[in-house]
């Protein structure tokens, strides 16, 4: 056994054995080009290792394996010599094998040092570059050079089927160093590889590109996705798919968001094609985890309804914040898609829901306790979208006034703020109908020019007041007079009549107060003023 | 007194086919009411009262009659105006009283007007039965619904009461 090297030049009159002989044979060899101090330094790099590895490297028949052994050690030092302590025979032999790779060595060795790769993960790297062809050990000649010790980690670390998709690919360098960077940050590459083996092409790839430099975030990602969400986030190429996958790393993150909802919503997803589907991920993509949790909430149909009902983005972002925050659940959801695949809503209806909900606090027209149920009620009973003001009566019924229409022919239903107008501020079918009450906004009638001391908005006020305190039934006719005083002396309105029909505001008219006109066609009674 | 006591008199309400977008949808229907009084509805200007409620008012005047007959007015709450009917037992006819909102007695300076009272029930139902049939043919599912079924009821409550005081009615049917 031999257990020492020396220098060629300082050992030419020891009597030596055979094997001796040749190990200074093979070391002066190696050495030959080496400065005198430094053929110390590997010198005594060799003595401090251990006895497998100096066996191991002086052993015959291996001739070139010492003289191999300690050009690497030249090259790489303490760490190299860790390294190679730490590899198995055949990686060991692998590497020393490459002994015109300097750069490779010397990554290599660092790679192991620094932590990146295991020795084992530097051996399955080595051992994938001895089976290259040239070619392609050129360009993992060019991806060390770029990338450094994460090109041997991530080359050690990965499968065949992914390392062949690296380095093997018809792509150019700069591609291939942003896949190798794309997954060098993970722990275990196994996720990856997991996503590799079930998505064709690149598309494992991109996803990983798009949640750049943060391999823990993806691999977190992968490890609580099913086989058939990874599928799902993987899939695609576009702006869009970039920005659904960030958010759904995004939404990995968020603690509110558990797994199963996580892999619920991006199953509905990847049930839908089309537009839905695209609505969805912008959906996601926009809200983070609110959108999940409410695409995770609907099955696929109802999604779809939704998505084909909707067409504005802004409405689904508002009703999955409202979902997220607990003003819309899930009953609310299962209401709104029946009352959307009736028809008895649509989009513009929704639109009106969410428009409501998200103004109750701040629309002095809109009562602050009105809840999701209750527009549920007026969408099941009139026009959501065309409402204009919504109130509970005093025993909390939900009261609305719609914009109407107002059809003298009966080819609509007269109702509403339209037909309020046309009768008593316009002054329609005046000498038709027996009586008109007047609203006083400054309109002229019948050349009179009425007192200008009230707005259309302190109309809608004026029902608004009178409904909330009263109680009401869906079919009603109401009075209210208990207006205060700045409100009295303001408009000159004390006292008005108000009109229920199935839950809505039919129409409402002034009935008292110093500014009040009325017009009486019948017995040619004319203006009372 | 001396004063006239009407026998030709017509109760004309929005007919079904006017209020066809109300009763398409099952509802009771919104509409105009006139009470004509020795005047053809086609050559009259008198003005029509609008009535929010003319569907379940059609229902309570016929519902009522028989309280009307037996001495207790109706009164109903049009959007504008009270319409009230009591009977004048003395004179055998019904006092039409209809009183516009916010106008004094003696801005408009009228009289209630005295309706024979068998022409009076008989225009009544008559009326009302029509309307019922027709609003069939437009919507026979209002069958199904309560306010048309109260109407129904209304409608047979008010025969039974004019036939128990002895007057006859005539039916297109």
């Amino acid at each position: 056994m031999a257990t020492i090297v020396l220098s060629a030049r300082s050992v030419r009159d020891v009597d030596l054995s055979h094997r001796a002989k040749r190990v200074v044979a093979q070391t002066g060899d190696a050495l030959k080009r080496t400065s005198l101090p430094r053929q110390h330094r590997i010198r005594r790099l060799f003595e401090r290792s251990d006895a497998d590895l100096q066996n191991w490297l002086t052993a015959a028949p291996d001739t070139d394996r010492l003289r191999n052994g300690l050009t690497y050690l030249r090259r790489t030092g303490e760490p190299g010599k860790n390294l190679l302590k730490r590899m198995d025979r055949s990686a060991r032999d692998s590497l020393l094998r490459l002994r015109q790779k300097a750069a490779l060595h010397r990554v290599a060795a660092r790679a192991h040092s620094h932590g990146d790769a295991s020795a084992a993960d530097v051996g399955r790297a080595i051992r994938r570059y001895e089976s290259l062809d040239a070619e392609s050990r050129a360009e993992f000649d060019d991806l060390i050079q770029r990338e450094g010790p994460d090109a041997i980690a991530v080359s050690g670390k990965v499968d065949d089927e992914t390392f062949n998709a690296i380095i093997r690919a018809d792509i150019s360098t700069d591609r291939k160093a942003a896949r190798l960077d794309s997954i060098s940050e993970m722990k275990e590459t196994r996720f990856f590889d997991g996503l590799r083996s079930i998505t064709p092409g690149s598309q494992a790839f991109r996803l990983a590109r798009n949640l750049p430099g943060d391999g823990d975030r993806l691999e977190t990602l992968l490890r609580k996705l099913d086989f058939r969400s990874k599928r799902v986030l993987a899939d695609g190429s576009g702006e869009l798919d970039a920005r659904f996958d960030r958010a759904i790393a995004r939404v990995e993150a968020d603690e509110t968001v558990d797994t199963n909802q996580l892999n619920g919503a991006l199953k509905t997803i990847g049930d839908l094609d089309g537009d839905p589907a695209e609505r969805a991920m912008r959906l996601v993509a926009d809200t983070d985890g609110a959108g999940v949790k409410l695409i995770d909430d609907l099955d696929t149909t109802q999604l779809r309804t939704l998505t084909d009902s909707v067409d504005s983005d802004t409405t689904l972002t508002k009703l999955s914040h409202q979902f997220d925050a607990g003003t819309v659940d899930s009953r609310h959801l299962d209401e709104v898609s029946e009352l959307l695949d009736s028809g008895d809503m649509d989009g513009a209806d929704l639109r009106r829901f969410s428009e409501l909900l998200d103004k109750r606090d701040s629309d002095e027209l809109i009562d602050d306790s009105i809840e999701a149920d209750d527009l549920l009620d007026i969408a099941d009973d009139g026009e959501l979208s065309a409402t204009q003001l919504v109130v509970k009566d005093k025993s909390g019924s939900p009261r609305w006034l719609e914009k109407g229409a107002y059809a003298p022919d009966g080819s609509q239903k007269s109702s509403g703020w339209a037909y309020l107008k046309a009768r008593h501020i316009d002054g329609k079918q005046l000498e038709e109908k027996q009586a008109t009450d007047f609203w006083p906004v400054g309109q002229t009638v019948k050349s009179e020019k009425l007192p200008d001391t009230m707005s259309e908005t302190d109309i809608r006020k004026a029902i608004y007041e009178a409904i909330d305190n009263r109680e009401t039934t869906r079919q009603d006719a109401i009075e209210y007079g208990d207006f205060d005083s700045q409100f009295v002396s303001n408009t000159g309105v004390s006292r008005v009549r108000v009109i229920v029909r199935d839950g809505k505001i039919r129409t409402a008219f002034p009935k008292k107060g110093p500014k009040v006109w009325k017009y009486v066609s019948e017995d040619d009674v004319g203006w009372i003023k | 007194m001396g004063q006239k006591i009407h026998t030709k008199w017509s109760l004309e309400i929005s007919t079904p086919a006017e209020t066809r977008e109300w009763l398409g949808q099952g509802d009771a229907p919104a509409g105009d009411i006139r009470l004509l009084v020795d005047e053809s509805p086609s050559e009259s200007e008198k003005p029509y009262i609008e009535d929010s409620f003319l569907g379940y008012h059609l229902s309570k005047l016929l519902g009522e009659t028989g309280e009307l007959l037996n001495g207790n007015p109706i009164e109903l709450d049009l959007d504008t105006s009270t319409l009230r009917f009591e009977l004048n037992d003395e004179l055998d006819a019904v006092e039409i009283h209809v009183d516009i909102h916010g106008v004094p007695d003696e801005v408009r300076n009228t009289e209630p007007d005295l309706i024979d009272k068998e022409a009076f029930v008989r225009e009544i139902y008559q009326t009302g039965n029509s309307w019922f049939e027709n609003a069939k043919e437009v919507n026979p599912e209002l069958m199904d619904v309560g306010w048309f079924q109260d109407l129904e009821r209304s409608l047979r409550e008010a025969k039974q009461a004019i036939e128990n005081t002895g007057i006859s009615i005539k039916t297109d049917d």
